[in-house]
């Protein structure tokens, strides 16, 4: 690429950046170069080490080991400010501006300045405004603009601050298709400008849409460094992913009958993507896994599930338990419960003791029969160390509290009829999450219906036998593990449709894809198989 | 946890010599001799049986308010409409006990009315603590808002009432009511003094939650407290946590008027709740919502305002009013105290230094959700605060 003497000033580079947090490497030697007048695509799985990165450029994190220059020189901000002062400047995903405040007072606000002008700032943005080509209303309260707008607007005060870099973590989570379309006509003109865009995002056909150079992360290793232009979505989904070994051979279980079941469900939630008619069945024996970026709507379907969240229409049914039943209800009915949040079900000034019994002494469930095993024992079982009944479980390291939580919800007698499951095994070291997954798979073979829901993908596959996708509320795919590869899920997680048998090149000739996979394009599908 | 139990310990000791040194320092700036003060203020609470009496009759109300807070300060309700309580409590008595006395010709026999007079209390003041109640459970308001500004409510009340319905035919200074039957007021316990039988009443409702505490009900509303969803699952709704702990601290707020009216004045008066529903709250806390704890916090907080008026005697010139600024600093310092439970290590450390999450040695791990426990500086927060 050739660039001119003025661009070159500009040139963000990163080499061999690495990031620790504790015994955790969040990054690991990745490089990275930033181009004025270009949209830089960053993508990758939860996790994968995206946003770290994007706060090292931003002088939010500081690199553990690597180094950075900017136009040449060296650059190793201390912190936001000094990132900003030298022309960098990140948009967080959770917009930073007062929403009593206007545009301009919220520039004012954030301004290095001690003597506030309002004139000349309004007069700066208006401005830059202009040469960027938007308008916004630099008056109204931010609360009363659209989302949208809110978004430019942002970006806008960052332009006046003087940003020719700008990374954007995910400026399009909340956006409708017609006003991303309206973003990125601004971050082009942005870039016909001379401006830099680093644009995080987990949706691959935004990267066909608009990016020109693209990093795709996995693991926090840089797995494709490069031009964005011919690379398919499903290409990047592979790198994103990786290839998955192929789960472990697993006894053959006949599914039996219908344990629990969602029909309908429409539920909507400040925290994750509105439910929009989500229907689910799980059968005894069966272990059914929903994947999906976060906040497509896993965790809201869960809490409808476990009775916490009552859906405005449809309906959630368990065997043994009466229509409609409570948390408290499904939770006697044997609904076993591993919240994403362990700290939602662990109550840290409990004794581990304590926390195994909460249900028995809470609710009075039957007397604990005689043969029972010991508390000692249940902790012994699931390896939560110290296995000391007496200690507060606020003394337990995270891992360990996930396993007294395994142990408690897992580990109970009689065994539960159902499990909900969120990432039941984070923060595991690989023995104890397999011995969690082997329990998962026991409890279906003794005839429990289990869901287990994780932005893992890799978790998922291990256990289920049925994979669901979601995306933005609905199920897009629902099928049998074994037909479920890499490829058919990243693309779905990203959200895009099955492809069309027409369409299908080389690299998507699946016959079991071609067969099952709907011809009408880009719809979402609902639950295949599934008679209503 | 045992250094954390050792910086507790220290965090205690700390907050009593500092209001140690506080009481020392306002006699000395009085310009008294802070040992005459304090001898003025042991006798002013021991000298004659009187005055150990007038001890317990001012830790009655306080404790019947903290102890029948205990449920809903455990389950993080945070009621502070205890004076309103004991305002609407002691009118309905008030109002109860004349119109059963008319009925039977005033010659309504003692247990008649100490029953009417309960009961009314108890309505009334459950009545009242229902309203922020409702308000929380349908449209979220919030309680500590609703309950506080329905204090001044109930004291408009009373005051209309002391001069309409409820005023005495006699001409006197204040607004008052008339003087309530002989025979509705609550026999004395030790006779000399003012001790009367509601002392036994705070034992009683003492004993009784001291046997709660190891209940179901207990275990649900300590969960309820921190954790909603698991509550949840042991069907601790927060409209059935808010109405029950809510209804029963109002309960308890309105008998404390009726004993205030029965018990103590024998007749209704402006100053009935004379800040003893705030006293309460503070020595619930000071009491670490433990019935033991609470009952010597009732006595030590009692004794401080009876002793006051001794030393005030003794000294000639430190006024009775220093026993308000030692409760107001001891507040301050169980406050911090209770902050410093909550948050362990977070409360000590400055804010933006490494949190509780970094604190390897000896410290808890974080079991917050991660925005809440790690997010020291203010951009982290600004990055982590969707996801929590």
């Amino acid at each position: 690429m050739t660039l001119s003497p003025q661009e070159m000033d500009r040139v963000v580079l990163a080499r061999s950046i690495s990031k620790n947090f504790g015994p955790v490497r969040a990054l690991s030697e990745v490089s990275l170069t930033v181009r004025p007048g270009a949209v830089h695509a960053l993508v990758g799985e939860n996790g994968a080490g995206k946003s770290t990165l994007a706060k090292v450029l931003a002088g939010i994190e500081r690199p553990s080991a690597g180094s950075m220059t900017l136009g040449g020189s060296a650059f190793a901000p201390r912190d936001r400010a000094d990132a900003k002062n030298r022309g960098i400047n990140m948009v967080p995903q959770q917009l930073s501006l007062v929403g009593e405040l206007s545009l301009v007072e919220n520039y004012l606000l954030a301004g290095r300045r001690r003597l506030a002008n309002r004139r000349s700032a309004r007069a700066l943005l208006a401005a830059t405004l202009e040469r960027a080509r938007v308008e916004v209303d630099l008056d109204a309260p931010t609360a009363s603009l659209t989302q949208a707008h809110r978004q430019l607007g942002e970006i806008v005060v960052a332009l006046a601050e003087g940003a020719h870099t700008l990374i954007l973590d995910e400026p399009t989570a909340s956006l409708g298709p017609l006003e991303v379309g309206g973003l990125f006509e601004h971050l082009r003109s942005l870039c016909a400008l001379g401006t830099a865009v680093v644009l995080i995002t987990h949706r691959l056909d935004e990267v066909r849409q608009v990016a020109d150079d693209l990093t795709v992360l996995s693991h926090g290793q840089n797995v494709h460094h490069g031009s964005a232009t011919g690379l398919e979505p499903a290409e990047i989904a592979r790198l994103m992913v990786g290839e998955l070994a192929a789960p472990p051979p697993r006894a053959a279980r006949t599914p039996g009958e219908v344990v629990l079941e969602a029909r309908g469900v429409v539920a909507g939630s400040l925290r994750d993507a509105r439910l929009d008619g989500v229907d689910l069945t799980v059968r005894s024996g069966e272990v059914v896994g929903i994947a999906g970026v976060a906040g497509s709507g896993q965790n809201l379907l869960l809490d409808v599930l476990g009775g916490f969240v009552k859906p405005e229409r449809g309906s959630v049914t368990l065997a043994g338990a009466p229509a409609g039943a409570s948390a408290a209800g499904l939770l006697r009915a044997g609904m076993a419960w591993i919240p994403e949040e362990r700290s939602e079900a662990v109550v840290p000034t409990m004794s581990l003791k304590e926390n195994l019994g909460v249900y028995a002494t809470a609710i009075g469930a039957a007397a604990v029969p005689a043969g029972a095993p010991s508390a000692e024992a249940r902790l012994r079982a699931f390896d939560v160390r110290p296995a000391h009944p007496e200690l507060v479980a606020s003394g337990l390291s995270g891992g360990n509290q996930q396993k007294l939580l395994a142990a408690r919800e897992l580990g109970g007698d009689p065994a539960p009829r159902a499990v909900l499951a969120y990432g039941p095994t984070q923060g595991l070291d690989l023995r104890a999450s397999q011995a969690i997954r082997e329990r998962l798979v026991e409890l279906a073979a003794q005839g429990a219906a289990v869901v287990v829901a994780s932005h893992d993908l890799d978790e998922v596959l291990a256990v289920a036998d049925r994979v669901v996708v979601m995306f933005g509320g609905r199920m897009i795919v629902d099928l049998p593990v074994g037909e479920a590869g890499t490829e058919r899920i990243g693309r779905a997680m990203a959200g895009l449709a099955e492809p069309a048998p027409a369409a299908a090149g080389p690299a998507t000739a699946d016959p079991a894809a071609a067969g099952s996979a709907p011809a009408d394009g880009p719809t979402p599908t609902q639950n295949q198989g599934d008679p209503e | 946890m045992r250094t954390l139990d050792r910086r507790r310990w220290v965090l205690t000791a700390s907050v009593v010599l500092v209001v140690v040194a506080v009481a020392a320092l306002l006699i000395l700036v009085a310009g008294a001799d802070p040992l005459v003060g304090i001898r003025g203020l042991v006798e002013g609470i021991s000298s004659s049986p009187y005055r150990i009496g007038e001890v317990f009759v001012g830790a009655v109300p306080i404790g019947i308010v903290a102890l029948t807070l205990i449920p809903a300060l455990r389950a993080g309700v945070f009621s502070v409409g205890a004076e309103g309580q004991i305002v609407i409590g002691a009118i309905a008595a008030t109002g109860a006990i004349f119109a059963v006395d008319q009925l039977f010709g005033g010659a309504a026999p003692g247990p008649v009315l100490w029953i009417t007079g309960f009961v009314a209390g108890a309505v009334g003041g459950g009545v009242t603590a229902l309203i922020p109640a409702f308000l929380a459970v349908r449209w979220r308001v919030n309680e500590i808002l609703s309950t506080l500004l329905l204090n001044y409510l109930a004291a408009g009340f009373l005051g209309w009432t002391l001069r309409t319905w409820l005023a005495t035919g006699e001409q006197t200074a204040t607004p008052q009511s008339a003087h309530l039957p002989e025979a509705a007021s609550l026999p004395l316990l030790v006779p000399g003094t003012r001790a009367h039988w509601g002392v036994l009443l705070v034992l009683v409702i003492g004993a009784a939650l001291f046997v709660w505490r190891r209940s179901r009900s207990s275990a649900r509303l300590t969960v309820f407290a921190t954790r909603p969803k698991l509550a949840l699952r042991l069907g601790a709704t927060r409209t059935q946590v808010v109405y029950s702990t809510m209804l029963l601290s109002g309960v308890g707020a309105g008998v404390v008027g009726w004993i205030q009216v029965a018990g103590v004045n024998n007749r209704l008066l402006n100053s009935v709740s004379g800040g003893v529903g705030f006293s309460g709250i503070a020595v619930a806390l000071l009491g670490s919502l433990t019935p033991i704890g609470i009952i010597l916090a009732a006595l030590f907080f009692s004794a401080l305002t009876a002793g006051a008026v001794g030393m005030q005697s003794a000294t000639g010139t430190v006024p009775a009013s220093i026993a308000e600024v030692i409760k107001g600093v001891l507040l301050i310092g169980v406050a911090c105290i209770a902050a410093y439970q909550r948050h362990p290590l977070a409360a000590l450390a400055p804010a933006g230094a490494p949190t509780a999450a970094d604190d390897g040695g000896g410290g808890a791990p974080p079991l917050e959700p991660a925005g809440e426990a790690t997010a020291g500086t203010l951009v982290e927060a600004e990055h982590e605060g969707g996801r929590a």
